[in-house]
């Protein structure tokens, strides 16, 4: 225990001297905050559409005016066929067409349902479902307007829009900054680590001493966990102080699971930095590994919506497990007896990797 | 017992042997040289001793333990000085030092004597607060040396600890080893300096992954030259008389003209042995020595005469 003691202090010192970590741990918070804030924070700019009207009549002009008031999109072309507007789209002028069916006023007025066509660019996921979301609130407007106008129906909303327009975007990011932060962070930090030790030559030394892996292993997940602390507690102060980001759940619970991510982080990193030859292998690999944690922890399309084989990826993925145990605190007001699932998932997955990283850690040159 | 003994001792690479078949033993309380040029194997030969690589074949015994079964035990005897700087440049001296000692159980108050004991020994002091990697070539050596010496190790081992030293600090780094090994450490010292050479009790030459030859450095240069060389100095006119005289002794090797003064090279058994003989034969017969010395012969003439054939 003194020797893992003796290895934290000399980490944290060597990592306040190093101006790199300083600014990786300190301002890559503050910076992916703001990017997200400015990108994401409440201003919403209007995502331009086109509108085929083929019904050219007074419920239909509405319709227009109700997408318009929304703020959430701007009318820019009125093509006069659906190819068109399918035109306008291709060449990245407008992100969805909305086709009104030719009868639309005459329907709505004789109370029938009817249908109005989107058309969505699926290549672009993240936005295509801001207008899905998009639709159904200018949707719910249009019914609430022409209600209380003509008295003519009465639609009670089956459509409960629970995080949609009513979540702030940088609330609903909220999971994507913490696990950018919380992962790649930390994990990229203490992958060079041991390899740098192995690249500067100062491995030789230290393996000459009486010091055991276990040591090493726990010595250096203690110091780089100290050291991301601080990280883990600024991303929250920063969040909820400058960006006013509201936690529905108990905060304690929610920097728990957050700690317990931090942990995983670093021991994924370990395992690296255990394997790696250098410094840029590790770096490598630790983005190699961000990728699919990026891609398959329910980010850009809910995990659920996946087909099966892509599925079994995300459950392999402790950001998986910590997006959504983040996501339900922080949103749905869960506490940690509700997320006990993520939340064993997670230690188990850190105790493992652990274990790995020692087994995998040769106490020998090359 | 033996500080160190190998056995068969063998490392490949690849299909490269770095190390073949070597025997190595030394006794403890010396200061055992191994020599050879760069790329000979030496290096890898130390660290499969420190147990920092693992041999292809043979067996390593330090005092007595097992390298390969032992390694944790082993390690507290051993002192070791790589031949690349391997501390923290980013740690200042005595936090260096610091760490070291802790590593090895030494804290405290035994670790402040130990430090100042060591930062004193070897001129560190002014130096104490600076950053290792701050330091100069020579400082940087010395701090690694404390370094090594940090937990009083019996056993020393040097991996070219003069590489790239000037000469008036190569010299007082053998002093340092010369009063370490007065104390009691033994020593096993890499070098490719010839010169160095001669202040190690024993040597082994190392060549292409072998051990070309063995001993302390005058026996070592007898066994290559199969014996000693005599230089005995005469007047011209009589030297035909001398030669049949010296045949004796030994083969004569060399003779040499200079005006009215012939120096003749004489092979012969031990020096120690033959120059008074030699002085009191020639005299009884009248003839007039002007000199009489052993050759000191280089350990670089012998290195070259030893890889004369393989290269």
């Amino acid at each position: 225990m003194t020797l893992i003691i003796s290895l934290v202090r000399k980490e944290l010192v060597q990592l306040m001297r190093d101006k790199r970590t300083f600014f990786m741990l300190f301002l890559m918070p503050l910076i992916v905050m703001v990017m997200f804030g400015l990108g994401y924070g409440e201003t919403k700019t209007p995502l331009p559409i086109a509108v085929v009207d083929l019904d050219r009549t007074y419920l239909s002009y509405m319709w227009c005016d109700v997408l318009e008031e929304t703020g959430l999109f701007k009318v820019v072309a009125y093509p006069p066929s659906i190819d068109i507007g399918k035109e306008l789209m291709r060449k990245g002028h407008v992100y969805a067409v909305v086709v009104i069916p030719s009868g639309f006023t005459a329907k709505v007025v004789q109370g029938e349902s009817c249908y109005i066509e989107v058309i969505i660019d699926v290549s672009k996921p993240a936005i295509a479902d801001i207008i899905r979301r998009g639709m159904a609130y200018v949707a719910q407007a249009y019914v609430e307007a022409l209600g209380s106008r003509f008295n003519l129906f009465r639609i009670q909303l089956q459509y409960v829009t629970m995080y949609g327009p009513t979540v702030k975007s940088i609330e609903s990011f909220m999971p994507v900054i913490a696990t950018l932060l919380l992962q790649l962070v930390p994990m990229s930090l203490i992958s060079v680590s041991i390899c740098r030790e192995r690249e500067r030559g100062t491995f030789e030394m230290l393996i000459m001493t009486p010091i055991t892996r276990y040591e090493i292993i726990m010595g250096k997940l203690l110091a780089y966990f100290i050291a991301t602390l601080g990280d883990l507690f600024f991303t929250l102060f920063i969040g909820i102080s400058v960006f006013d980001v509201h936690i529905k759940g108990p905060i304690t619970d929610l920097i728990l699971i957050c700690i317990v991510f931090l942990l995983t982080s670093l021991s994924i990193g370990l395992v690296i930095s255990a394997i790696s030859r250098n410094q840029l292998q590790a770096q490598q690999t630790a983005i190699f590994f961000f990728i699919p944690c990026l891609l398959f922890s329910g980010f850009f399309k809910p995990v659920a919506l996946f087909p099966k084989e892509i599925k079994l990826i995300s459950y392999t993925l402790p950001s998986y497990y910590f997006a959504e145990a983040f996501y339900k605190i922080m949103i749905k007001g869960a506490t940690l007896a509700d997320v006990s699932t993520e939340f064993t998932a997670l230690i188990v997955y850190t105790v493992t990797v652990l274990i790995f990283s020692m087994f995998l850690l040769k106490m020998r040159l090359e | 017992m033996l500080a160190i003994e190998t056995i068969e001792l063998t490392k490949v690479f690849g299909n490269f042997k770095a190390v073949d078949n070597v025997n190595l033993r030394v006794s403890r309380g010396v200061i055992f040289g191994l020599l050879g040029p760069n790329g000979a194997g030496k290096t890898t030969t130390l660290r499969m001793i420190c147990g920092l690589l693992e041999p292809t074949r043979g067996e390593i015994y330090v005092l007595g333990h097992d390298v390969r079964r032992e390694r944790k035990r082993v390690l507290r005897f051993i002192g070791y000085m790589p031949q690349r700087f391997s501390l923290y440049e980013d740690l200042t001296v005595y936090e260096n030092l610091k760490f070291f000692a802790s590593l090895y159980g030494i804290r405290g108050r035994e670790a402040e004597l130990r430090i100042r004991e060591l930062l004193e020994r070897f001129q560190l002091r002014e130096y104490r607060n600076r950053l290792a990697g701050k330091l100069s070539g020579g400082t940087k050596q010395r701090l690694a040396l404390a370094v090594a010496l940090v937990h009083n190790p019996e056993i020393l081992i040097l991996d070219e600890p003069t590489a790239g030293v000037d000469p008036p600090l190569r010299r007082t780094f053998w002093r340092y080893f010369r009063e370490l090994n007065r104390e009691g450490v033994t020593i096993l010292v890499t070098t490719h300096y010839m010169d160095e050479a001669e202040y190690c009790d024993k040597l082994a030459l190392m060549f292409r992954g072998r051990i070309v030859a063995e001993g302390s450095p005058s026996e070592i240069k007898r066994e290559v030259f199969g014996g000693e060389f005599v230089a005995v100095t005469l007047r011209s006119v009589d030297v035909q008389k001398a030669i049949s005289l010296l045949e004796k002794f030994g083969s004569i090797a060399d003779v040499e003209s200079l005006g009215d003064v012939v120096k003749v090279k004489l092979l012969v058994k031990s020096a120690e042995v033959a120059v008074p003989e030699v002085v009191r034969c020639l005299e009884a017969q009248h003839i007039t020595v002007l000199g009489c010395s052993s050759i000191h012969v280089s350990l670089e003439d012998v290195f070259v005469k030893l890889v004369e054939g393989s290269t």
